[in-house]
């Protein structure tokens, strides 16, 4: 993958805005992995959590965006329990979710989600998976 | 021993079963249990995004009621469990805050003084009425009956909000089963996410993840497993034979609540427990002569 550098990235009001919301510092993440060796969905993610968190340190917002790590991510908070440096990578994808649904923007359509699984999926899923905040 | 109870919103619903044997088995064990009527939902988190404070409040709401009660909380859903917790401590850490908050609930006549303590059923079988108290209430051991313990996340994790058990290690499970005569098959993946979060976002990941949370019950000897989490249970029991048509296997992994497999070694019967309501029955991984 090619990535640009440069300042305007590296100090983005986007990445303000991730550190500000999740209330991490994303210069504290050395990226040693643990928190991705302990996620159980990072196989199924374009980006695991470490990535992502590294992503975010280059600036790159666009990637960050398109991936869907932030709606596969279960909260599970295994990421922030292992990580030596008390990071949550939970609360940085949470940031993430936060500033695509409060432009009203959803990974989920739910007049695209068919009837029979609607009827079936316990209805606490249903919620959850429309709108989440867990970590 | 008295608890404001709150079941929270799935043991109302899907897994009634959890609430109805959680009080049976209170009420054989002495723990008295006072509904909250006129409690509302822990939001669950989900409000949390668009509205912090009112999620705050509406757990403060629910503290101020129980203070009201003069109780401390005592839930079965793990979820509800962290949702509270977090609630609290940041009340508690944030003066501030619990004033704001205080100032909406004057409203309905309610205050929060930032007191009440939140339980989970598993906390206070192993801690509040202690795990020798209950040996010595045991009818039928649970003789033979290989259990694998799941925990799940929420009871665990974030430990600075939860704190009872070791998030990586917990032991609290196994010894209640020890205690209630049974044999205890922990696993790797007793820690490990079923993946509730995720079943509408790409179901079939979610499948995978509970493949996986079965087969690591399974490989480590357990017949079946007990769950201290709703949310856990509705999705190890009634994906199963979606986890098993992708995976090509056979599980046969019944899931049982806490308050069930506790009421089984009470001597409580099958019907009692109504273990019916489950999709995986339960039946055959009872090795113990269950109560009449
Ligand atoms: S565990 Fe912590 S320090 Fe290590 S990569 Fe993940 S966030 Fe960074
Ligand atoms: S909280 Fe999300 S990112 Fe962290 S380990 Fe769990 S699924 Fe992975």
């Amino acid at each position: 993958m090619q990535i640009k550098l440069g300042k305007e990235n590296l100090h983005s009001e986007f990445v303000k805005l991730i550190e500000r919301i999740s209330g991490e510092e994303l210069a504290n993440c050395y990226q040693c992995g643990n928190c991705t060796g302990g996620c159980p969905v990072s196989y199924a993610m374009d980006f695991g959590p470490r990535e992502i968190i590294r992503l975010l340190q280059l600036g790159q917002e666009d990637v960050v965006k398109k991936a869907n790590s932030m709606w596969l991510c279960v909260g599970c908070l295994q990421c922030y329990c292992r990580c030596p440096k008390g990071v949550s990578a939970a609360k940085i994808l949470e940031a993430l979710r936060q500033i695509t649904l409060r432009k009203g923007e959803d990974h989920e359509a739910i007049k695209e989600v068919p009837f029979p699984f609607l009827k079936n999926a316990p209805q606490q899923a249903i919620v959850c998976g429309f709108r989440k905040f867990v970590s | 021993m008295k608890y404001a109870y709150y079941p929270g919103c799935a043991s109302q619903t899907i897994t009634k079963e959890y609430d109805s044997t959680t009080k049976k088995v209170c009420k054989i064990l002495g723990i008295e249990l006072l509904e909250m009527t006129d409690a509302n939902c822990c939001g669950a988190g989900l409000i949390t995004d668009y509205n912090y404070e009112l999620s705050i409040t509406l757990n403060a709401r629910i503290f101020a009621i129980a203070e009201k009660m003069g109780l401390d909380i005592m839930t079965i859903c793990s979820t509800c469990l962290m949702i509270m917790s977090r609630a609290n401590k940041e009340l508690k850490e944030f003066p501030k805050l619990l004033k704001k908050v205080n100032k909406t609930l004057e409203k309905a006549g309610l205050h929060y003084s930032g007191n009440v303590k939140v339980t989970h059923f598993l906390w206070t079988l192993s801690q509040d009425y202690g795990l020798d108290k209950l040996k010595a209430m045991v009818k039928k051991p649970l003789k033979d009956m290989k259990i694998a313990p799941y925990y799940g996340c929420h009871i665990l994790r974030p430990s600075n909000a939860l704190g009872f058990d070791d998030p990586e290690k917990p032991v609290s499970l196994e010894r209640l089963i020890e205690t209630l005569g049974g044999d205890a098959m922990p696993n790797e993946g007793k820690t490990r996410c079923c993946g509730f979060q995720i079943v509408l976002v790409t179901q079939e990941t979610a499948v995978d993840m509970i493949g996986n949370r079965l087969k690591e019950a399974k490989d480590a000897g357990g017949k079946c497993m007990v769950s201290p989490c709703p949310l856990c249970h509705i999705n190890l029991d009634s994906y199963q034979r979606e986890a098993e048509k992708k995976t090509h296997q056979k599980f046969e992994m019944p899931v049982f609540h806490l308050s069930q497999i506790v009421g089984l070694a009470l001597g409580m019967s099958i019907d009692e427990l109504e273990l019916g309501r489950h999709l995986v029955s339960p039946e055959n991984a009872i090795t113990t002569v269950v109560g009449d």
